[in-house]
């Protein structure tokens, strides 16, 4: 059976990386703003190369059990699984379902998808997931994008920067934001959470 | 900070996701070693340098990844097209014709005729339902 890697490294604590303080960061959660790891995945990019991206989507995802989404920046969501179309030819898929990741894994064992090229990236991302009806603030911090409701409504995704590191961000949900990123990242990206988390709060207290 | 379409994400998102990737449609000699030094040199590192409408190859490297062609102003930074890359170099008459349209757009939006309802002109796919009269 395929084992997925650990969300966060050993040794790794979210809550204790994360909070200024335990009372900015239950201050936080009160006002709706949770800093989560997301559960154990294994990631995948796929390219479809020059010919029919199309048809190598498609193809590797059927595999997968899981679907192409309607048009480009837009990602599908089936539980813990996410496909994220990135790029013309780019998609992004990650799951938390051992099944489907063992054969993710074996697709991108395999070295060659007909027209295009899996290649398997779970031991260098990991991923945080930003809940609550104030979640958006979090994100607005640190990243260029038009945040309104318009712009990037639940089921866009894409690639851009949070403060100077390079995110896939995607929205599953009204409340909830996700952010991928490389692993080596992970500190700052968590630091810089619990950093305007703390803003937030202050600011907030300040009225 | 500039504001810049992506012909394949066909958003306008904030320059700091995109790289600059220097003049565009240079043609690479197809047979090189029939070149002369000079004329090596010249494809390699000779550049038009102009001050004025240049075209540029942009790169939406923390975005889709993808390289661009850009039409984009050196002395003001505005920038009147984006095309995927591999689209020609429009002619001298279409160009002309693209900066009549963004001068006029421009006019229209210094007197006021364009509110800041919508976005700057070049910074709007439908410009048109930007416009308010004063
Ligand atoms: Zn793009």
């Amino acid at each position: 059976m395929y084992k997925l890697l650990p969300a966060l490294p050993d040794g790794f604590d979210l809550n204790d990386t994360l909070a200024v303080s335990a009372a900015i960061h239950d201050g936080a959660k009160s006002i709706g703003i949770v800093v989560s790891a997301v559960a154990p995945s294994a990631r995948m990019v796929l390219r479809g190369g020059r010919g029919e991206p199309m048809a190598v989507f498609k193809k590797v995802t059927a595999e997968l059990g899981l679907e192409v989404p309607p048009k480009m920046l837009r990602q599908t969501v089936k539980g813990g699984e996410h496909v994220s179309w990135l790029g013309p030819d780019e998609l992004y898929i990650t799951s938390d379902n051992e099944a489907t990741a063992a054969k993710m894994v074996a697709i991108c064992a395999a070295g060659v998808v007909t027209g295009g090229a899996a290649v398997d990236v779970s031991h260098r991302f990991c991923g945080l997931e930003i809940t609550g009806k104030r979640a958006v603030e979090i994100i607005m911090a640190q990243a260029p994008l038009d945040l309104t409701e318009e712009a990037f409504p639940v089921g866009k995704v894409t690639r851009t920067l949070f403060s100077k590191v390079e995110i896939i961000l995607s929205r599953p949900s009204a409340n909830l934001y996700r952010m991928e990123f490389g692993r080596s990242f992970l500190n700052y990206v968590t630091e810089l959470c619990g950093a305007i988390e703390r803003d937030i709060v202050a600011i907030d207290k300040a009225g | 900070m500039l504001l810049i379409s992506c012909p394949y994400c066909q958003e306008t998102r904030p320059e700091i996701e995109f790289r600059n990737s220097g003049e565009a449609w240079l043609v690479r000699p197809r047979d090189p070693s029939t070149l002369n030094d000079e004329q090596w040199g010249d494809f390699l590192y000779g550049r038009s340098n102009t001050k004025g409408w240049l075209g540029e190859r942009w790169r939406h490297v923390h975005g889709c990844g993808r390289f661009f062609n850009a039409i984009r102003h050196t002395v003001t930074d505005q920038i009147i097209m984006v095309s995927p890359s591999g689209t020609p170099r429009p002619s001298d008459s279409e160009l002309q014709k693209l900066i009549a349209a963004r001068e006029s757009e421009m006019q229209a939006w210094h007197s006021g005729e364009i509110g800041f309802g919508g976005s700057a002109p070049g910074h709007d796919s439908k410009p048109s339902s930007a416009k308010t009269t004063k």
